[in-house]
């Protein structure tokens, strides 16, 4: 559903309610493709979304796993606003809102980067078990130069 | 069939991915190992005829000489502002969810509950263009993609299997 008649004073839950069904744990794997198919890379993930109620933000953890032991931790914050989910951190620039009742929206850029921009698409299984993503990673032409397939759930490996 | 006129200003988003498309599908299973891979021709067209309102025909050639061509014509649902698919084949819709993006979903007339999401990206210059298929079983959990990648500009390889 699109949320266009909402207004900032609503909770971010209520405001959007597909985004938090996507609260609690997620468990998955991402691969990285080039533009061609080819596999760059693929990392284990387990990201840890948390909302509040009465809140107008969440709180997101993403920590991100190689075979080789290397593991990397990121933390931010998106804030509800006219009907999307602004996140202004140190490294990025994004939105998200939600287009159907399965599936949301995230465009964001790279500070240190801003003419690429990313767009992931979140589809969300009725049942909330299931959860597939999807980034592309576009130049400042459009022309897109890298994909991450990700695929998840709410059990470990 | 419809007889009412179409003014594809409606849709600005799909209006500018009117004309040919060259592209590569390559389809992926839920691990991201390839399973398959082919060129493509799109022709996206606004027929005067009053047979659609919209019409796209897909052919796709393989390197082993393989050749599939398929038909949609689809119509205007003002209502829901987007273009409706309704085939021997399959029923769905196009939308637009902002001024970069077409998506689409769809599902096969043969009985099971599996659906697709489509999400069709346009460069602001209208020359390259990005889409990718979801395929969910019906518990909505993915188990293929195919990623497609097209500009305006025919290649050899296209050439040479007559795309």
């Amino acid at each position: 559903m699109l949320m266009q008649n909402s207004t900032s004073d609503m909770t971010l839950i209520e405001a959007m309610p597909l985004l938090a069904r996507n609260g609690g744990d997620w468990y998955g794997t991402y691969i990285h493709l080039d533009d061609a198919g080819q596999v760059l890379d693929r990392h284990k993930s387990h990201l840890i979304p948390r909302f509040e109620a009465d809140s107008d933000r969440y709180t997101q953890t993403n920590i991100y796993t190689w075979n080789d032991g290397r593991q990397v931790e990121y933390e931010f914050t998106g804030v509800y606003r006219n009907g999307k989910v602004v996140y202004d951190t140190e490294r990025i620039y994004g939105e998200a809102w939600e287009t159907d009742d399965k599936t949301i929206i995230l465009k964001f850029s790279y500070k240190d980067d801003p003419e690429k921009y990313i767009y992931e698409y979140i589809h969300l299984s009725d049942d909330g078990q299931h959860r597939t993503r999807v980034w592309h990673w576009f130049n400042g032409q459009g022309e897109v130069y890298k994909h991450t397939l990700i695929k998840e759930s709410r059990t470990p490996d | 069939m419809t007889t009412k006129v179409f003014e594809k200003s409606v849709m600005p988003v799909l209006a500018r991915h009117e004309g040919d498309w060259y592209g590569v599908y390559v389809h992926v299973d839920a691990n991201g190992n390839e399973v398959d891979r082919h060129y493509s021709h799109l022709i996206s067209v606004y027929p005067q005829d009053g047979s659609c309102n919209y019409h796209q025909t897909n052919r796709y050639g393989w390197e082993n000489g393989q050749f599939e061509e398929h038909l949609f014509p689809g119509n205007y649902d003002a209502e829901n502002n987007r273009i409706i698919f309704d085939t021997e084949r399959i029923w769905g819709w196009a939308r637009e969810i902002d001024e970069r993006h077409v998506q689409l979903q769809f599902t096969y007339k043969d009985g099971n509950d599996k659906y697709v999401y489509e999400f069709v990206h346009l460069s602001d210059d209208g020359q390259n263009r990005t889409r990718m298929w979801h395929w969910y079983n019906e518990d909505g959990e993915v188990y293929k993609r195919t990623l497609i990648k097209e500009s305006r500009v025919k290649t050899d390889a296209h050439a040479k299997l007559n795309l």
